[in-house]
């Protein structure tokens, strides 16, 4: 029981990080309908940064969080200016090899740089733990999991409360009615980019405590999400955050009681497999957009 | 695409009128006109056989062999993919697990002393069954969730390629016996070592690309084709959408197949690394350089951007950002060529 518990709590953290992807993910995939395969490779590049931020310069934990969320937002931003705006609105099949072309670029730059083996991992700043009936629960897992939910609520806040954020639904909804009444469309795109790659940011630096930062990092990340936004929906964010943190659990879960190590992904997959079976729309369908 | 419509729906096609079947009720691909191709394949096929004939005469560097050969590799994997993707529009992203099963089977089956021939043709089926079964539930979904549930199933090929290490080696990898290929004949007073592989290789793919060429021209390829365009529409004019998807990807299956023999056979060790989802992203880019539908245009690609880097001894990872850099430009350059009607 005691062993099931600490697989459960080992789960939810993975989760977590999980749900960061694949909300930030969801915010250019549902909002602005392009598949940016090249998520997970912001997830790496913030992962390396986290890396030089934290790990050499000693900078205090949340003064980096800062600075990454500045960096990464930047980043993002940029992507759409340079890569994504000259093939806005264009069919699915080119936005998808463009966004493969970009992550293709990155991640081999940081092979080139280095190395594809070669993986480095820093101590994160926040140590010990306590016991819970025989479960350990460390500091690190607890701030992963707090980090994760507060930037989601953040989220969650600047949608619905700020202009920015209500414009992006907007745009989301209805490019083109959003523009006539007096929107830019362009600068949302710049905004949803921004903050997309920001999200890819926190996760990338709570991953880099985690496990080995190594340029392949945000392969896995990204096909996970892109499973979870398919079975959750693409404009779902709670359903997101529950089927990512399910999917962390039973992983993790998984993994504990059977022999393969590989049976965690397969979970993911099967799943995915199984769920598309049932309703190919995706569980909970998004009315008016084609699958 | 206009052509495309015309045939399928039966107005305005310039060969003949086809009945209009009641809506749903099922119809074959018999009826259908073929398409006509506009220029005659022969120059093209005499400059391979030239170049592949003649090269040897021209320069002395050994090194040209091992070029010709991954030039024609890639060039095979080019000429399957584009019956799926020059078809339907559908990215295949599983295609390098299947290419492993092949290069795994050679290895495993040659090891048993069977004949190269066999094993070839059993890593064919092995490819195409394989492909089918897993992507019989895929058929359920399209464009983005199709693409990453191939890439799923991918991952989860070379996660068992790791471990299972009875049949595959693990990371470790296995040898493959040498093949006895004295029985092609060689042209001229050559070193034969590798060319006879060069010209084995070269030969499949011309053998391929005629069929996929045809395949393409066929009604089968025309109704493929109206699916990447509007499968709601071809469904409704009777056709089993379902199937043609199911037989394209399977078909990949095949090419993938059998190139994973020629690939083990040509390097003679095979390890779990080129079976990932690289191999696949590599091969889609070399179609879409080429020109989606073009199969002419998938050769020249996958040879060009095979030779280029080759020629420049570049590391894998300056080669996959100029691979990159130039599918970048290709897709926007020629969006609307590329997207070529699909509307997924």
């Amino acid at each position: 029981m005691t062993q099931l518990s600490q697989f459960i709590i080992n789960g939810l953290v993975v989760g977590g990080i999980y749900a960061l992807v694949a909300v930030g993910l969801s915010l250019v995939y549902g909002g602005l309908r392009i598949p940016n395969f090249a998520h997970g490779v912001w997830v790496m590049v913030a992962a390396y940064l986290t890396v030089t931020v934290i790990g050499q310069w000693q900078i205090n934990l949340w003064l980096a969080i800062l600075i990454i969320l500045g960096i990464m937002g930047v980043v993002g931003a940029v992507q759409e200016l340079a890569w994504f705006r000259i093939i806005r609105g264009k069919s699915t099949l080119v936005l998808i090899l463009a966004a493969f072309a970009l992550s293709l670029v990155v991640e081999n730059i940081y092979v080139l740089r280095f190395g594809g083996k070669f993986s480095r991992s820093f101590d994160f700043p926040i140590k010990g733990g306590f016991t819970v009936g025989g479960v350990v629960i460390s500091y690190q897992r607890l701030t992963v999991v707090l980090v994760t939910v507060a930037s989601i609520a953040v989220l969650s806040v600047f949608m619905s409360r700020t202009r920015m954020g209500r414009a992006i639904r907007a745009v989301a909804e209805n490019a083109d009615a959003a523009a006539v009444t007096g929107i830019s469309v362009s600068r949302v795109y710049l905004w949803v980019f921004g903050v997309s790659t920001a999200m890819a940011g926190i996760a990338g630096l709570l991953l880099a405590g985690m496990y080995p930062v190594q340029p392949f990092l945000g392969a896995n990340e990204i096909l996970k999400a892109f499973c979870i936004i398919i079975v959750a929906g693409k404009n779902n964010v709670s359903g997101l955050v529950a089927v990512a943190f399910g999917l962390g659990v039973a992983e993790s879960v998984a993994m504990g009681y059977l022999p393969w190590t590989s049976v965690g992904e397969a979970i993911a997959f099967a799943g995915l497999a199984v769920a598309l079976y049932i309703r190919p729309q995706g569980l909970v369908a998004d009315p008016g957009a084609p699958a | 695409m206009s052509k495309i419509w015309d045939a399928l729906t039966g107005v305005r096609a310039e060969t003949r009128t086809i009945e209009v079947a009641p809506i749903g009720s099922p119809r074959s691909s018999a009826e259908l006109p073929r398409l006509k191709r506009r220029h005659p394949d022969w120059p093209y096929m005499l400059l391979v056989v030239a170049v592949v004939v003649l090269l040897p005469f021209i320069t002395d560097n050994e090194y040209y062999a091992t070029v010709l050969i991954l030039c024609g590799l890639w060039s095979f994997h080019a000429v399957g993919q584009t019956v799926l993707l020059g078809g339907s529009g559908e990215l295949n992203l599983a295609y390098g697990a299947v290419f492993g099963v092949g290069a795994y089977m050679a290895a495993n089956l040659l090891g048993f002393d069977w004949p190269f021939g066999l094993v070839l043709i059993l890593a064919g089926l092995a490819g195409g069954l394989i492909t089918a079964a897993f992507g019989f539930p895929l058929l359920k979904t399209r464009g983005l969730f199709y693409a990453v549930m191939t890439m799923a199933v991918g991952l989860l090929a070379a996660k068992i390629f790791i471990e299972w290490t009875a049949v595959t080696g693990g990371s470790v990898g296995l040898p493959v016996p040498m093949v006895d290929l004295s029985f092609i004949p060689l042209l001229g007073d050559v070193n034969p070592g590798r060319l006879s592989i060069a010209y084995l290789v070269w030969a499949l793919v011309l053998l391929g690309l005629v069929f996929a060429q045809r395949l393409l021209a066929s009604p089968f390829g025309l109704i493929l084709r109206g699916i990447g365009g509007d499968e709601p529409l071809v469904a409704a004019l009777g056709y089993r959408a379902g199937h043609y998807r199911l037989l394209a990807l399977s078909l990949t299956g095949v090419y993938a197949g059998i190139a994973g023999v020629l690939f083990a056979v040509n390097i003679g060790y095979v390890t779990n690394g080129p079976f990932s989802f690289w191999t696949a992203f590599t091969v889609i880019i070399m179609v879409i350089v080429g020109g989606r539908e073009s199969v002419w245009g998938s050769v020249i690609a996958a040879s060009f951007l095979t030779a280029l880097p080759e020629v420049l001894r570049s590391v894998q990872s300056y080669r996959m950002i100029v691979y990159a850099m130039v599918l970048y430009i290709v897709v926007v350059i020629r969006a609307n060529k590329v997207a070529g009607g699909i509307e997924h």
